[in-house]
């Protein structure tokens, strides 16, 4: 098997949020990063941003280096958004009947009510990837990027943009996708060009990258792609930690 | 690729507007004005002709108010009564003349024991009569084979299944189809 680890792969003007700091790719090879202190906690889902004016000095910061004709990409932290991949036998062409549907079976896997998210989704095939945010957090977040002054700006799961990448540069390609964060880690599991799993989650103590990287091999059994990319924090150091088993 | 985002206003939707809405509208654009200054060039340049063409028109409008005149005479109205009451007596007299006893044998023929009729309603539809049976097929088999029979049948054709679906307390597989029938009166 093949380890491959990449950060900021292709980046143009997009603004990455993690727990720790706010990190500005400017799409000419400049980095600058602010160090958000607390003020942002991925984990409280309703009102994310807890140090309104930090994360506000920080945003006033980057809009100052940013291209405001060109527009902005704002990367979220996965921990924010509920992703899970549906399988339906037939999906309804209309597009209200398949809202309905998308949003009922949902309905299950969100702590609230689905009226109260802002849900999304991409078919390919028979599978839907969807994903959720609290409607209430979206609005905060969007409040608060209005202060970049952009002309336009995305609002996209970190994991979703790697993913993007990833397909990009492979159709139809094969691999596990992992994004370590100080507190939570994403998988996605790409298999034929689709997102065919995908797990959000918390970190639990004592419990390594590797070992997650385990779990994920045991419930998908033979499907387990061959290839693993490493995004996000320390991601050199976790490749080294992960062992024998998944660097040959 | 994935297209899931949650700002309200993306960026690639701009570019969608432009390409989705406003180039289509100036391509429509344009052509409406390619074919107005056709239009108008054409009708310029050859005004003696339009002139003649005009006068025609005139001369055809006058023909058409005689003939609408004597359309009024024809009686339109009586016409679609006739038609009214035609379909209708079409009707009565395929429904008197459909001799039940042959339909329901020939039914008999075809019937697999497991399947059981509920309804049989016989309606005309244009110059032949169609019938609507229901009924219910211990399995989804059963019914098949009794479309089957239908369609081997020579007093029938063109057997085609309306509507099934389980029922929820017998289990039983309920339909209704619709088919042609031909036989003998």
């Amino acid at each position: 098997m093949k380890l491959e680890t990449g950060k900021g792969m292709g980046m143009e003007q997009t603004i990455v949020l993690t727990e720790s700091e706010l990190q500005f790719y400017s799409g000419t090879g400049t980095v600058h990063a602010v160090s958000l202190g607390g003020a942002l906690d991925p984990f409280t889902l309703d009102h994310p941003i807890r140090g309104k004016k930090v994360f506000e000095e920080a945003l006033t910061s980057v809009g100052r280096r940013l291209n405001r004709r060109k527009g902005c990409r704002v990367l979220l932290p996965d921990s924010l958004v509920f992703a899970k991949v549906l399988s339906f036998d037939k999906i309804p062409f209309s597009l209200n009947k398949r809202d309905e549907m998308i949003k009922w079976k949902m309905e299950a896997f969100l702590p609230g009510r689905v009226g109260a998210f802002n849900v999304q989704y991409d078919i390919s095939g028979d599978s839907v990837l969807v994903a959720a945010m609290p409607k209430s957090t979206v609005l905060e977040l969007e409040e608060e990027l209005a202060l970049l002054n952009a002309r336009c700006f995305s609002l996209i799961p970190e994991s979703f943009y790697y993913a993007n990448l990833f397909l990009e540069r492979e159709r139809g390609g094969n691999s596990v996708l992992l994004t370590n964060r100080s507190r939570h880690f994403s998988g996605l599991v790409i298999q034929n060009g689709r997102v065919s799993f995908v797990r959000f989650r918390k970190k639990i103590e004592g419990v390594s990258l590797k070992q997650e990287l385990d779990m994920f091999s045991e419930i998908l059994g033979e499907d387990m792609p061959d290839r693993v990319l490493l995004f996000g924090e320390k991601a050199e150091i976790e490749a080294e930690n992960m062992g024998d088993r998944w660097l040959q | 690729m994935i297209h899931i985002d949650f700002s309200s206003r993306p960026c690639d939707q701009k570019r969608d507007k432009l390409y989705g809405i406003w180039l289509p509208v100036l391509i429509l654009f344009l052509i409406t004005v390619l074919n107005i200054s056709v239009f108008l060039v054409y009708r310029f340049r050859n005004s003696d002709i339009h002139t003649k063409i005009s006068s025609m028109e005139k001369e055809i409008s006058a023909l058409e108010d005689k003939t609408s005149a004597a359309g009024a005479l024809l009686g339109r109205e009586k016409y679609k009564v006739f038609i009214q009451k035609y379909n209708f007596l079409n009707h009565i007299t395929h429904k008197k003349i459909l001799s039940w006893s042959s339909l329901l044998k020939s039914l008999g023929d075809a019937l697999p024991p497991s399947v059981k009729i509920t309804v049989i309603s016989p309606a005309v539809k244009q110059n032949h009569l169609s019938l609507s049976i229901s009924g219910e097929a211990l399995t989804k088999e059963d019914e098949l084979l009794f479309v089957d029979q239908l369609q081997k049948n020579k007093v029938f054709e063109d057997a085609f299944i309306d509507f099934e679906a389980i029922d929820a307390a017998t289990h039983n597989l309920k339909f209704s189809l619709s088919v042609r029938y031909r036989g003998m009166p």
